[in-house]
């Protein structure tokens, strides 16, 4: 008599699951059809966006942003080193947008043909991150060679080649050894920002040059130290659509939003500093 | 405490399912381990070289105890001295004859000089026939020399007890009755204590003056291969001696 | 079973088995078909390939000669321990070959670096392998010891058990069993795994930039030029990849020769 009853309680405690389950199901089916429901090209589809690797904290929250604001459409990244994603671009990847954090490897895909009307949108600029044994010793790009051991970007990545510079024009007014006694210290010649950092907050080596945007990331484990305007480089980030863009429309709209105010509030609160409006490299 | 008989043996074991408890004693002298498939006579061997642990009892040779239960006596199979022939003889593939024989001599006693083991060596080669094979990996060889070889091996590390399980079964028919008349002369000219497992009736008729039967891990009857004829324990002794009957005729 | 069928289920196999074969060898003879001639002599003069081979076959003979030596017994004792805490102990060795390569380097400097668990008991402060040879050595074991250790494992328990019994009986000492009964009759599998370990430590990249960092004659193997060549200009990355293959081809080779030789050995008369 019990057993039955429980037997029957239960049985109608499943069909309930049931019956739950297959409105969530119409639900689901309902939001899927609705999205699927064509009505112009900004409105439903991928877009592919191919982005520097120092973009991807901004990048995705735009992306969500992009996403409310046309729903229906799906914002796929490819976050990469620049070299990399330019290599991917010319073997021909299907990709809407390309956000470089290097002018020289947009010029090179924009001779190929294969993008289109690049647009500088944001500029990042090398600043010197310390460990926290060396922050006493490292307050000043002058005070750089009393670091133990430095990590600086190898010559053929951006950060590297942007270093060189500003070392060569910091011969200049700190004396014409000024890069030679930097770089005798130089333990590592990593191949990405995030290498050169990691070993900086790790407390293995002393002192780095990376990226402002990059440094901002690591919190508290580095002290920051800017490097004097006038010495200073400022890497161009250039954004441009593809020329095989498979959503053309979406693209633009992408490139729109990061050039709009929302894009450079945002990109500004990550530690980019912006261009003046529509400015091209 | 003291024991007359050169081997010892009083082994409580569990293998599997099975229990063990058996005990022998034997002079210098070759026993037949008989018993059918499973009766325990190839564990028992493991029980004596120290691979198989053994719950309770004495393994006494020459008076020494290298297992005693109650003394909590307990030798590793490296200390023991035991020469033991598994069924396939077991030779280093990687090694030939010669090297084969090194290994056991320099094991056994480290301190001769390298001449010293190859005279040896070559004296246990000569006395089983095996000086033109010296230098032949044992995959070479034909089963009855790799027994032989197996027991020049056994024998040069000195061993005070040997231990030979199936010793003819890897043999093909034809060179089995030969072996079986050098095996059997050779281990009585040796005077070591020897337990020889078989389950072939020949075997336990030709190899050894005495037979123990073993079945289900016990000894069911222990004489003469003459006694056992005469009066069978089991149905199983009587199935053994009518066999060797028939192979005879 | 008929003739059709029988010459059908062959022509499966083999369609399946060539099937992967071409997969794994076209993208290395693509490689050498989009690099000319001229652009391998430029990528064999560049500036990068001497130091960096010299390193990488230095650092790779020492890893070698550190995973060999201390994997060995490793293995005879994993082949020899039961139950389950062996079990377990033997998965964990497996485990560096999963560990993504970067997050293998990040794990050695919290190991070994200045802040690391070591830091202050196996080196004073202040002092640390990071950015050394020898950091690079040590990634190469770290990623490439477990391919050798369960390679020697299972060519250990393939020994017959016996063999290692009977020379027990002899009263031979653990190392002399080990050494003169185990090692030679596991040799097959020894070698197997030493290659295969050689091959992983030689294309090591993720740890060694992590642990050791990139510095031209000093941490600066072969895979970490090839990344840097990469990041200026990839026909100069593809042809030191081929120096790569080339290197790897010809010791692998060697090592299948040398396992032929020790196999025929083994049945010589």
């Amino acid at each position: 008599m019990t057993q039955c009853s429980v037997h029957r309680r239960r049985e109608h405690r499943v069909r309930r699951a049931v019956l739950a389950l297959c409105v969530a199901l119409l639900a689901t089916c309902a939001t899927a059809c609705r999205r699927k429901a064509p009505a112009d090209a900004l409105s439903h589809g991928r877009l592919v966006v191919f982005a520097a690797a120092s973009l991807r904290e901004v990048f995705t929250r735009l992306g969500s942003d992009f996403e409310q604001a046309h729903p229906g459409v799906e914002v796929t990244f490819n976050f990469a080193g620049t070299q990399e994603l330019r290599s991917q671009v010319e073997h021909g990847a299907a990709v809407d947008v390309f956000a470089s954090a290097d002018a020289r490897h947009m010029d090179a895909l924009l001779r190929d043909a294969r993008v289109l009307d690049p647009v500088i949108f944001a500029g990042n600029e090398p600043v010197i991150v310390v460990s926290r044994e060396a922050a006493q010793r490292v307050r000043t790009l002058a005070e750089l060679p009393a670091a133990e051991r430095i990590v600086l970007g190898a010559p053929e990545v951006p950060i590297g080649r942007y270093t060189v510079t500003l070392l060569d024009r910091a011969n200049r007014t700190l004396g014409a050894d000024f890069r030679a006694r930097v770089e005798a210290r130089v333990v590592s010649r990593e191949l990405n920002v995030r290498q050169v950092l990691a070993k900086v907050s790790l407390g293995e080596a002393q002192a780095g040059i990376v990226y402002r945007t990059d440094a901002l990331t690591a919190g508290a484990s580095v002290t920051v130290v800017a490097i004097p305007s006038e010495l200073n480089v400022v890497a161009e980030y250039p954004i441009a659509v593809a020329a095989g863009a498979p959503n053309p429309e979406l693209a633009r709209a992408w490139v729109a939003l990061v050039l709009s105010p929302a894009g450079r509030g945002a990109l500004a609160q990550a530690g980019f500093g912006t261009p003046r409006a529509g400015a091209s490299p | 405490m003291t024991s007359r008989a050169a081997l010892e043996l009083r082994v409580e074991a569990r293998v599997g399912r099975l229990r063990v408890d058996v005990e022998l004693e034997a002079e210098h002298e070759t026993l037949v381990l008989v018993g059918p498939n499973g009766a325990g006579k190839s564990s028992l061997l493991g029980h004596v070289i120290g691979a198989l642990p053994v719950d309770r009892g004495r393994i006494v040779i020459d008076g020494a105890p290298v297992f005693d239960s109650s003394r909590g006596i307990d030798l590793a199979v490296e200390e023991r001295r035991i020469g033991y022939l598994p069924q396939d003889y077991a030779l280093f593939p990687h090694l030939d004859v010669r090297q084969n024989l090194d290994f056991a001599l320099a094991c056994a006693s480290p301190r001769r000089s390298r001449e010293e083991r190859r005279s040896l060596a070559e004296t246990l080669l000569q006395e089983l026939g095996l000086s033109a094979l010296a230098s032949r990996r044992p995959r070479a060889l034909s089963g009855g020399e790799r027994q032989r070889v197996a027991l020049a091996r056994a024998l040069a590390a000195s061993p005070r007890v040997l231990l030979l399980d199936e010793p003819l079964a890897a043999l093909d028919v034809r060179s089995r009755g030969e072996v079986r008349a050098f095996l059997a002369e050779y281990l009585a000219q040796l005077g070591l204590p020897a337990l020889v497992v078989t389950h072939d009736p020949e075997d336990a008729r030709r190899l050894g003056r005495r037979v123990a039967v073993l079945e289900e891990g016990r000894v069911t009857q222990l004489g003469t291969w003459a006694e056992l004829e005469a009066r069978p324990a089991s149905p199983f002794v009587e199935q053994l001696v009518a066999g060797a009957t028939r192979a005879a005729e | 079973m008929s003739a059709g069928r029988l010459r059908l289920e062959r022509g499966g196999l083999a369609v399946a088995g060539w099937g992967l074969l071409g997969f794994l060898a076209l993208p290395v003879v693509a490689l050498f078909l989009a690099t000319s001639p001229s652009a391998l002599r430029d990528g064999l003069s560049h500036p990068l390939v001497g130091p960096a081979l010299r390193l990488s076959l230095l650092t790779t003979s020492l890893s070698l000669a550190i995973v060999v030596g201390l994997g060995t017994p490793l293995a005879w004792w994993l082949a020899n321990a039961s139950g389950r805490a062996a079990r377990a102990l033997e998965t964990l060795v497996q485990l560096p070959a999963v560990i993504p390569p970067a997050v293998a380097g990040v794990a050695l400097l919290l190991t070994f670096g200045r802040r690391g668990l070591l830091a202050g008991w196996a080196y004073p402060t202040g002092s640390s392998l990071a950015f050394s040879t020898t950091a690079v050595v040590l990634a190469e074991v770290f990623v490439s010891a477990p391919y050798f250790v369960q390679a020697a494992t299972s060519g250990f328990r393939r020994i017959d058990p016996k063999l290692l019994l009977v020379a027990r009986t002899f009263g031979a000492a653990p190392l002399r069993v080990f050494s003169r009964v185990a090692v030679p009759l596991a040799a097959p599998g020894l070698l197997a795994g030493g290659a295969m370990s050689w091959a992983r430590s030689l294309g090591e990249f993720g740890a060694t930039l992590m642990f050791a960092g990139n510095l031209e004659g000093r941490t600066q193997t072969l895979p970490l030029a090839i990344y840097t060549a990469f990041e200026s200009d990839s026909r100069v990355a593809q042809a030191l990849s081929i120096v790569l293959v080339a290197v790897a081809y010809t010791l692998l080779l060697l090592v299948r020769w040398l396992l032929a030789r020790t196999a025929a050995g083994g049945e010589a008369a």
